[in-house]
């Protein structure tokens, strides 16, 4: 019987991706909302505790969270195209961690496969690779265990492809400078994307958009330390940090447009910074990671849901 | 004992992570300079030398930039010491193995002491007991991978994980008893009490780790400067 579902969800979905021509993330958005029975008014992101049992079977076929839905990313994975390798990578488009490694596989020249992760709905394959926080990128090597987390992937992959485009630096001093920077990047400028995404207040959120124009101008000062005049953080040629806080750059741009403010595409403030995000934006192995500004408006609609703002 | 009087560790002694960095220090034998700061009055040096978090650990070598953040350093003194007592091993993906390992410790485990220490209510601080517990399941498993039947994470003898793990043994034992739980214990984590035992009498770290008065010295600190959080009305 849960058979007969499961192949009749697959269906569904490959429908969905077909005639409505909607990315299935947003299908699945689409018809959890109809699920719930959500208009306009309707509460979001939270499973309704009561409901018919037509309407719970229903909601198992379109996202089951159960130990069968490796499945769906099986099959809705196939429909993407994709290379065959030892190396695989699980993530999704719309993750700027899970595009640094893409960058840093590419710059390598390492073909890989990619397995595209519904985070509304994980997979088995994801919850088994990465069980401590079941989050996205994780890289799979051949036979060795999993290994999830980005900057730690960047450093095995520039650890085992050490003279393919090197990534870190080679001097000890360097390389500490860089993963400082790397950890600031990560720990407190953007965290406060998503602080200002659920911060209701507007007054609120004018304090956390200046927190970001305050780090902004710290990143515009350590390029110019690090590039020394050069075109990119590394120098010459695209490094550690151009990857790091690199694929940022969509969701940097996304978050100015949405909240009507500079961050670092500012000629004033930050013209270095700005000069370099042109030099990203056209980088060869960059130009297809970045997603596009519908990828990520799907995306933050599901942020929408799934982690909704906080009361205020 | 490799002479070197031109490291200075910035720090003070009952911070985990400046530990960290000093037991680095002594397991390949490098002298250094400590110089104690105040964190409740920062010095000019300290804020000149981490302008950025204004935090401690720092490490100053010779005339070379500040470095902060206790893993970074590790992985510095790593570099330039690479023949006494490596820290890291030498497979990239055992590295990275450690790598997440220690991310964890310090993103996940960690920040619950504080967390407990800051929550007010009773039934807060029990969910957060409850994770600190959860937490130290996954170091128990992570213990019997690494170790492999042997006395260390790091195998025979103290490497990566036992210096980042290990430094906060004194706070884990403060926590404890103020609170009155055990985080390590002999029924659900027995080897990692068991490998406790021995990072205690190890004698690069036995110097390292600050007794309960400094602790409590420290921790009165924090509730004056960072008090706990109001109770919520009910």
């Amino acid at each position: 019987m849960y058979f007969n579902y499961q192949c009749f969800n697959i269906a569904l979905r490959f429908l969905a991706n077909v005639f409505l021509k909607t990315d299935k993330l947003y299908y699945n958005i689409y018809f959890a909302k109809l699920l719930r029975g959500d208009s306009a008014g309707g509460k979001v992101g939270a499973r309704p505790s009561v409901c018919s049992p037509s309407v719970r079977i229903w909601r198992v076929l379109v996202c089951p969270d159960l130990a069968h839905s490796a499945s769906f990313s099986k099959c809705t994975s196939s429909l993407t195209k994709e290379k065959s390798n030892e190396i695989k990578l699980l993530g999704t488009a719309a993750s700027p961690f899970v595009n640094r490694v893409q960058f840093v596989l590419n710059l390598k020249s390492i073909e890989y496969e990619f397995v595209n992760e519904n985070l509304a709905c994980k997979s088995e394959l994801l919850l088994t690779s990465n069980p401590v926080y079941k989050k996205v990128p994780v890289l799979l090597h051949a036979n060795n265990p999993p290994l999830p987390e980005s900057l730690i992937i960047i450093e095995y992959l520039d650890e085992i492809y050490p003279d393919i485009h090197p990534i870190l630096p080679s001097d000890p001093l360097a390389l500490a400078d860089n993963r400082f920077w790397a950890n600031y990047i990560d720990t407190k400028f953007f965290p406060m994307f998503e602080d200002l995404r659920r911060t209701p207040g507007k007054e609120e959120k004018e304090v956390i958009k200046k927190q970001m124009i305050e780090a902004s101008k710290l990143l515009e000062e350590a390029f110019v330390k690090f590039s020394n005049g050069k075109a990119y953080f590394s120098g010459d040629n695209v490094g550690y940090l151009d990857v790091v806080l690199g694929c940022y750059l969509g969701w940097i741009n996304f978050t100015e447009k949405h909240n009507e403010f500079k961050i670092i595409n500012d000629d004033n403030r930050t013209p270095k910074l700005l000069e370099w995000t042109n030099r990203i934006w056209s980088h060869e192995a960059f130009k297809d990671v970045i997603p596009g500004d519908e990828t990520l408006m799907n995306f933050y609609k599901m942020l929408q849901i799934y982690k909704p703002p906080r009361k205020a | 004992m490799a002479k070197n009087s031109e490291i200075k560790l910035i720090g003070t002694a009952a911070s985990p992570f400046v530990n960290r960095v000093q037991f680095v220090l002594h397991l390949k034998s490098i002298e250094y300079e400590f110089i104690d700061e105040n964190l409740a009055s920062k010095s000019e040096l300290l804020l000149k030398s981490n302008p950025v978090y204004k935090k401690v650990p720092v490490l100053i070598h010779a005339n070379k930039p500040p470095i902060p953040e206790s893993l970074i350093i590790i992985e510095y003194l790593d570099e330039i010491y690479p023949d006494i007592h490596p820290i890291l091993p030498s497979d990239p993906s055992v590295r990275a193995d450690n790598r997440f390992w220690a991310n964890f410790i310090d993103t996940k485990f960690f920040p619950l002491f504080e967390e407990l220490r800051r929550t007010p209510e009773k039934e807060g601080k029990e969910a957060i007991k409850k994770q600190l517990i959860e937490g130290s399941k996954l170091l128990e498993e992570a213990f019997v991978k690494f170790s492999n039947g042997k006395d260390y994470f790091g195998g025979d003898d103290v490497g990566y994980l036992d210096i980042v793990l290990g430094c906060f043994l004194g706070w884990t034992k403060f926590v404890e008893k103020h609170n009155e739980f055990k985080i390590i214990d002999e029924v659900r984590t027995p080897k990692l009490l068991e490998w406790t035992k021995r990072i205690w009498s190890h004698e690069a770290l036995m110097d390292a780790i600050p007794r309960n008065e400094t602790l409590m010295d420290f921790y009165m600190m924090l509730q004056i400067n960072r008090p706990p959080r109001k109770a919520t009305s009910s």
